[in-house]
Parts: C-alpha cells; structure tokens; sequence
C-alpha cells in the first residue's frame, strides 16, 4: 500500500479494459496523426513532426515528409537547431528565413541547401516539468508562419505532450505490467470461480458473486481468498488444504 | 446501469457509507477502483467517482463489489501500534 498511487497505472488499465492501450506505438501513431494536423491547418506548412529527446537522444516520431526526417537529422548529427534548443530552452523558435538566420547558422545553411527548408517553427513539448522535446513545422517560403500558426501549432504540441508523457510515464513497465497482470490473475480467479459455483448452484451471475462475498464475509478471508479455494476444490478434490 | 431510476433509501445509505468508509480510511478513488476492477467489478472509474457523488445509480451487485473491495483494503490497513505492559518489553 505503500506504493505511488496508481493515477499513472490507471490510465493504461482503463485503456486496456476499454481496448484503447496507449501503448508507444499508439501514442506515436496518435502524434503522427497531429503531425499530420498540424501539416494541413496550417497554410504554408510542408511538413511536420515531432522530436522525442530521451536521454539527450533525439528521435524523430511522425514527420509527415521525408523533408522534415532530413531536417531533423541534421540538428541531430549538428548537435544544434531550434527544435533542440526549443527543448533546451522551453521557449519557442522561429526562424523566418534559413538563408539569413544567424542563430543556427549551420543548420540553416544545411537544411536550406539540402531539403529548400525557408523557414521554421518548433515549440517544446513539456508535460508538468518533464521537456520532452519538440514540435516542429516547415516551410519552403520564408517568414511563412503567422502568429495564428503559431498558436495552432502550440495548441497541437499540448496534446502531443501529454500523449508522448504518458508513454513515457509507464517509464517502469515491468511494474506497471506486474501490477496489471496480478489484477487481472485475480480478476480471473474470481470470474472463473464465481462460472463454478453458478455451475454447482445452479445460480445466476450475481448470485454467484454475492454466494462467494458471503462466504468471503463470514470466513474473514478475501474474495480472491474464497475464489482460489473454489479453484484448487475443483481442480483437486482431495486437496482440503488452504490455498496458496 | 439504471440511470434514470430514483434511487432507494437503501442505496443512499450504502452509498454513502461507502464514501465515509473511503474517507474515514482515507482510500483514494484510483486504488479502490483497481481493487474493485480486479474483483470482477465492471464499471469505470469515473462511473464509480459519479456514483458516489449521487449522480448515477449503479446495479446492486456492483455496489457490494465496491463495497467489499472497501472493506478488503481497509482490512490491508495495518493496525495502530499498541502501547505495551512492563513485562512485554522484553530487557
């Protein structure tokens, strides 16, 4: 009971119950699909995407054109440009025009060159205090983003964050799945003695439940407790001996 | 779920002491709703947090689920320490 409660681990239960697991991949497949709104509500956009800094390591999540995975890899391989420094910083960056940004200028220089990037736009993707990177569009004209893209833009990156927070969250997976699989053991064990006793009884679903709650209630045992017992009779029907 | 039933005098008082039973042992909604979802219990947890807000009923058979998974986490508690007699302290 001592353990960090659980808001971090319910989230996924519900998602799991409800078949909605943010698993990485979903949370990914969910940014690429912001990407990909960001992409088109806003006008001069060529593409867009979503660096994923862990550990200092920068990976590209769904960038919307190959454009926009060359220009990120080249701030990765420079160590510089402004959706690294978005994340360093938390602030957002513009640049209006590659050709005449001083700020990272190698960067520019390469991506103009390389992809006809123009111009810019990354904001940080923060959840509480945790930097998780950025996000990012390009243009292929410079100064091509308004303050209305930018907001946008803003508002998208907001819901990548928590999305991309969560998976990283579930940072201790191993627990979070232990947990997941004990309440799902036992969920079991309940579910498959209370068929059981509906069997034996003849009884309906509920009657069922309420039979081994009583019997939970009067032995002073859990209902997990009672449910294993129903299971080990069952199985083996010698065996009177206490469960587990 | 029967949403639009009036609720009984009985549901009431169950719900309701459910709530003081949560709050007296100072249960956390997310940790009684893992333990409630892991003894078969069906609804969510927001539908629960609704419930014991009086807003929607639930089917008796999940409230005593709720109930229950109360009453098996209180019983996790571990119990006050007890002050000792001379002669249970051992020198």
């Amino acid at each position: 009971m001592n353990d960090p409660l659980p808001a971090n681990e319910i989230a996924p239960i519900i998602g799991r119950a409800d078949g909605l697991l943010l698993t990485e991949q979903t949370a990914q497949q969910a940014v690429s699909a912001l990407a990909a709104v960001a992409k088109e509500a806003i006008p001069h956009a060529v593409g867009a995407g979503v660096s994923l800094i862990t550990n200092n390591h920068p990976t590209s999540v769904g960038a919307t054109d190959r454009l926009v995975r060359r220009a990120d890899e080249l701030q990765y391989d420079l160590g510089d440009g402004p959706c690294l420094s978005a994340w360093s910083e938390g602030k957002p960056m513009y640049i209006p025009d590659t050709e005449s940004d001083q700020r990272w200028h190698s960067w520019s220089q390469a991506a103009s060159d390389a992809t006809g990037i123009r111009s810019c736009f990354s904001v940080p993707l923060q959840e509480g205090p945790r930097r998780l990177g950025a996000m990012k569009i390009y243009a292929a004209t410079p100064g091509a983003f308004t303050a209305q893209d930018q907001h946008v833009l803003a508002h998208l990156a907001l819901s990548a964050a928590v999305l991309l927070g969560h998976i990283q969250d579930n940072n201790t997976p191993q627990r979070l799945s232990e947990r997941f699989k004990q309440t799902l053991r036992t969920r079991d064990t309940i579910a498959t003695a209370r068929g059981i006793v509906m069997e034996q009884y003849d009884i309906s679903e509920d009657e069922a439940l309420a039979h081994l709650l009583t019997r939970a209630g009067n032995e002073g045992v859990s209902l997990h407790d009672v449910a294993s017992t129903v299971l080990l009779r069952d199985g083996r029907p010698e065996s009177s001996t206490e469960p587990r | 779920m029967s949403l639009n039933e009036p609720s009984t005098a009985i549901d009431d008082e169950q719900r309701r002491r459910i709530g003081e039973a949560m709050t007296q042992a100072d249960l956390a909604l997310p940790q009684v709703w893992l333990h409630y979802f892991s003894i078969t219990g069906t609804v969510d947890e927001y539908e629960i947090d609704a419930y014991l807000n009086r807003m929607i009923a639930l089917p008796p058979t999940e409230c005593d689920k709720l109930a229950h998974a109360v009453n098996e986490l209180i019983d996790d508690i571990p119990p006050r320490p007890r002050a000792p007699f001379r002669d249970e302290i051992s020198p």
